[in-house]
């Protein structure tokens, strides 16, 4: 216990650069002895206290202390038995201080006691060697300890010597944790695609295989210790070194850069690097993570050709190519436009172009376009106003897709005004042909009827007056030939007026002439026609819609007949509050419609299509070889179109 | 003068030739006798109610109002007890029905022997139904039966409401209850409540059997054969 006051604050201050170094565990063994040191220098003055004071601090420092006399044991303070797991101090008393030090280190304890002992009592504390060594609790368990041993002044027994001791078991296993962390890093950092670069003052002192590999060197050693404007090209050294400047005197990550890079052998690349300020062993370093972004730069500007080749390709159609996004912005027009609808292009940028189309053709539009699934497209007529107001029909093709995150819809509008106003013509072309046709045979058939007709019974009864007043049996006979022939006539003419238009038509409805005819085409084709309706007896339908189902039953049992070779046939009609629905069937020969009606084979076919089309109805013929042929017709009702009075 | 037992006829044709024709030939009869004639069918029923003869010889194709009409309006009349014979070109039994179930009591056609016209004017007048040649009774009522016949059932399809036909034909056409309900402007809950309804009104399995249904109804084009 010769420790004196200047060799404890010694210690102290040996201690304090210990935990600067980095041994941070030390800090409240620290801090718990400057306490008590400040406690020694109060009460300097009264021995007692200071022997008191330093049993106390022998009692309580958490630095296991003990005391050796030829090897055994002779004193142990309260940490020392608690390290050693000993249950009291005199179970330790009288025991071989060896014993407690593990066997491997046992040689090196002998040796360390002995140089002790050969050499000259020690008065400089401060150059007390610690060493790590392994000791061993009385059960016999191993533990990792610092330990010093000091010789103090020989006494009667012998040379005492004082050794001390502390358990660093836990920063033993903290350093391991560190190493192993620091070796996984290491071997991320070797994995990563990526070339990773330390420098230091702008001297490389570390890279990963990434940046070997992509500088096309061998071995690191060929990278370390050059410098990083060796690596970059003349004109970019100083964009370079301004960075490195600024990430030093800011300390933080700066923004992605790119700049080109020298390879050892001349060739140049371009890269993409983010650099990070850190403090490596006390000193400034820069960590970057270097990409090679050649190829990269190379696709972009392929495809910023190809883009430009597109938008010269989409400027040249004669069509509108827009790119918009949900909410109506125009991202992409084509600049065609110019000549269209007599807006300049400039305008129908900054224009709400919602406001150019007719409302209820966009609004079918956007429902449409809603609708649709990404990378699905739809088509869609729709009116745009020019400039002077005229409408345009214009044609849209347009796909639903994503442009970055947004759903876009990429569309190209044609202007079809010509081929609407075509096919209006053509409709009302074919309006005039039907309605003038049905008038001619109306007028025909009522002339035969009305007119032919009954100068006929005028001469009927002519005749039968003339047959009551002659005698004459040869000319009664010839009076009654006359009166046949005249018969014959007459049923001739009534006929023909049928098949012009039969008259019940306009006189009695639908259903009676569709009896009439089913009866008449039974007896003359022998094919049977089934049928059924709903709806006919009770209303009276408009004549247009009847004259066009009539016209339409008749064709296609005329085609049944001529065709199908069948004997039986169906037709169902079915008048419901908004629309008529008409189906013939029957299951005979069939054909191919597509190619009938492409052929222009069959006019009668295209014939029952357009009078439906006429009253806004849709006529589908669904037929194959061999397997019948199904005619489905439906027609609104509530058509303003009437071409028959 | 007119005898009480004489048979009063008024003859209405828009055809001189035929007025002269029939007039010669009643002149023929004793027990007929001819009370007036007119060309004009507003003439008719004035006329009828005016001079009351026993029996009126009615053309069905007089300019003007239709045959049938004037045949509904005099066997309406509670004070008029003219019987009605039909005399016409038009020789299809859905005219003869027609007539008849109008209130005429005879029907004959032009062209047929005149006998039969004399026939019929005296079976009305005694309050009997006069059918000529070719036509028989039991052609008249087969055709009743025919019409009967072609008389199809009510449809599920006219219960539907008209959101519920307008999901019918969307299902159909294979658009999810989500898409419809934003082509209609629903929400999706009424959607799925009108497809509900319909599948249970049509008593509808599955999506397959709407498909079936629309296509045969015509309600939506069929690009593939059937």
């Amino acid at each position: 216990m010769s420790l004196t006051l200047e060799q404890l604050q010694d210690r102290l201050a040996k201690l304090e650069t210990s935990r600067n170094a980095g041994n941070d565990p030390l800090s409240q063994e620290i801090a718990a002895l400057q306490g008590l040191v400040e406690q020694f220098n109060n009460i300097e003055s009264d021995h007692f206290k200071q022997a008191a004071f330093l049993q106390q601090l022998f009692d309580l420092i958490p630095i296991g202390i003990a005391i050796h006399i030829n090897g055994i044991i002779t004193m142990i303070n309260p940490t020392g038995v608690r390290v050693l797991r000993a249950r009291s101090e005199e179970e330790l008393l009288g025991k071989k201080a060896i014993d407690f030090v593990h066997p491997d280190f046992r040689e090196r304890a002998m040796m360390r006691i002995q140089q002790l002992l050969d050499e000259p009592a020690q008065t400089d504390f401060s150059t007390v060697p610690f060493v790590e060594e392994k000791f061993l609790t009385v059960d016999g368990e191993p533990f990792d300890v610092e330990a010093a041993g000091i010789r103090m002044a020989p006494t009667e027994e012998g040379t005492p010597i004082l050794v001390l001791w502390r358990d660093i078991t836990e920063q033993k296993r903290q350093h391991r944790a560190l190493e192993e962390s620091e070796a996984r890093f290491r071997q991320l950092v070797s994995l990563l695609p990526d070339g990773v670069v330390i420098h230091k003052d702008q001297k490389i002192i570390f890279v990963n295989e990434a940046a070997v590999k992509m500088m096309k060197v061998d071995e690191p050693e060929q990278l370390i210790g050059r410098t990083v404007g060796e690596f970059l090209l003349p004109e970019e050294r100083t964009f370079v070194e301004q960075r490195i400047q600024q990430l030093l005197t800011r300390w933080e990550a700066l923004p992605i850069s790119k700049n080109h890079l020298v390879r050892p052998n001349g060739e140049t690349f371009l890269v993409e690097v983010r650099a990070f300020p850190f403090m490596e062993r006390g000193e400034k370093a820069i960590l970057l993570v270097v990409r090679d972004i050649t190829e990269q730069e190379r696709m972009r500007e392929e495809l910023e050709k190809r883009e430009a080749r597109f938008r010269l390709l989409a400027d040249l159609l004669p069509a509108v190519v827009y790119l918009v996004d949900e909410h109506g912005e125009v991202l992409y027009l084509n600049q065609s436009l110019d000549d269209w609808w007599g807006y300049s292009l400039d305008e129908i940028k900054t224009m709400d172009y919602f406001k150019i189309i007719d409302r209820e053709d966009l609004l079918h539009a956007l429902k449409v376009f809603r609708s649709l699934k990404l990378g699905e497209s739809a088509y869609y007529e729709l009116r745009v106003l020019d400039k002077s107001g005229a409408a345009h029909w214009v044609a849209v093709r347009t796909t639903k897709t994503m442009l970055e995150d947004r759903i876009v819809g990429l569309g190209v509008a044609l202007d079809i005004t010509w081929r609407k106003e075509m096919e209006q013509a053509l409709k009302q072309l074919t309006h005039r042909l039907v309605t003038s046709l049905e008038e001619e045979r109306r007028r025909i058939a009522n002339e035969l009827h009305d007119e032919v007709g009954q100068q006929l019974v005028g001469m009927k009864f002519a005749l039968e007056r003339a047959l009551r007043q002659v005698q004459p049996t040869a000319a009664r006979d010839a009076i009654q030939d006359a009166m046949h022939q005249l018969a014959d006539l007459t049923e001739q003419v009534r006929e023909l007026s049928l098949s012009f238009r039969p008259a019940m038509l306009d006189n009695l409805g639908l259903l009676p002439t569709l009896l009439w005819h089913f009866k008449r085409y039974a007896a003359r084709t022998g094919i049977h026609v089934r049928f059924q309706q709903k709806g006919l007896d009770e209303v009276r339908l408009p004549q247009s819609h009847a004259i066009t189902i009539y016209r339409v039953v008749q064709e296609a049992l005329t085609n049944i007949a001529r065709h199908a070779d069948v004997d039986e046939a169906a037709v169902e009609i079915r008048v419901s509050s908004d629309r008529l629905f008409l189906k013939i069937v029957d299951n005979g020969r069939g054909f191919a419609p597509d190619e009938v009606l492409r052929n222009y084979q069959s006019t009668g076919l295209k014939g029952m299509m357009e009078r439906v089309e006429l009253l806004s109805g849709e006529l589908t013929i669904h037929s194959q070889p061999q397997k019948g042929t199904t005619i489905l017709a439906t027609i609104p009702l509530s058509s303003p179109s009437d071409f028959s009075q | 003068m007119i005898r009480r037992q004489h048979i009063t006829v008024y003859l209405a044709d828009d055809h001189q030739i035929v007025l002269k024709g029939i007039s010669s030939l009643i002149d023929l009869e004793p027990d007929l006798h001819l009370v007036g004639c007119t060309t004009h069918s507003a003439e008719v029923a004035p006329a009828v109610i005016r001079l009351r003869p026993r029996v009126l010889v009615l053309d069905l194709g007089l300019p003007g109002i239709p045959g049938n009409e004037i045949i509904r309006t005099l066997h309406s009349m509670r004070t008029v007890h003219t019987k009605i014979v039909v005399f016409t070109m038009h020789k299809d039994i859905s005219y003869v029905v027609q007539a008849l179930d109008e209130g005429a009591l005879g029907y004959v056609i032009k062209d047929a022997d005149s006998a039969h016209l004399i026939e019929a004017i005296r079976a009305a007048a005694r309050g009997e139904k006069y059918l000529c040649p070719p036509f028989t009774w039991e052609e008249l009522e087969s055709y009743r039966e025919q019409l009967r016949r072609s008389k199809g059932g009510a449809d599920f399809y006219e219960h539907l409401t008209r959101r519920e036909r307008e999901v019918l034909l969307y299902v159909a056409q294979g658009f999810t209850n989500k898409e419809i309900a934003s082509i209609l402007s629903l929400s999706v809950r009424t959607v799925e409540k009108h497809r509900y309804n319909m599948m249970k009104k049509a008593s509808f399995k599955n999506k397959a059997e709407v498909v079936h249904f629309a296509l045969q109804r015509g309600l939506i084009p069929s690009s593939s054969e059937e």
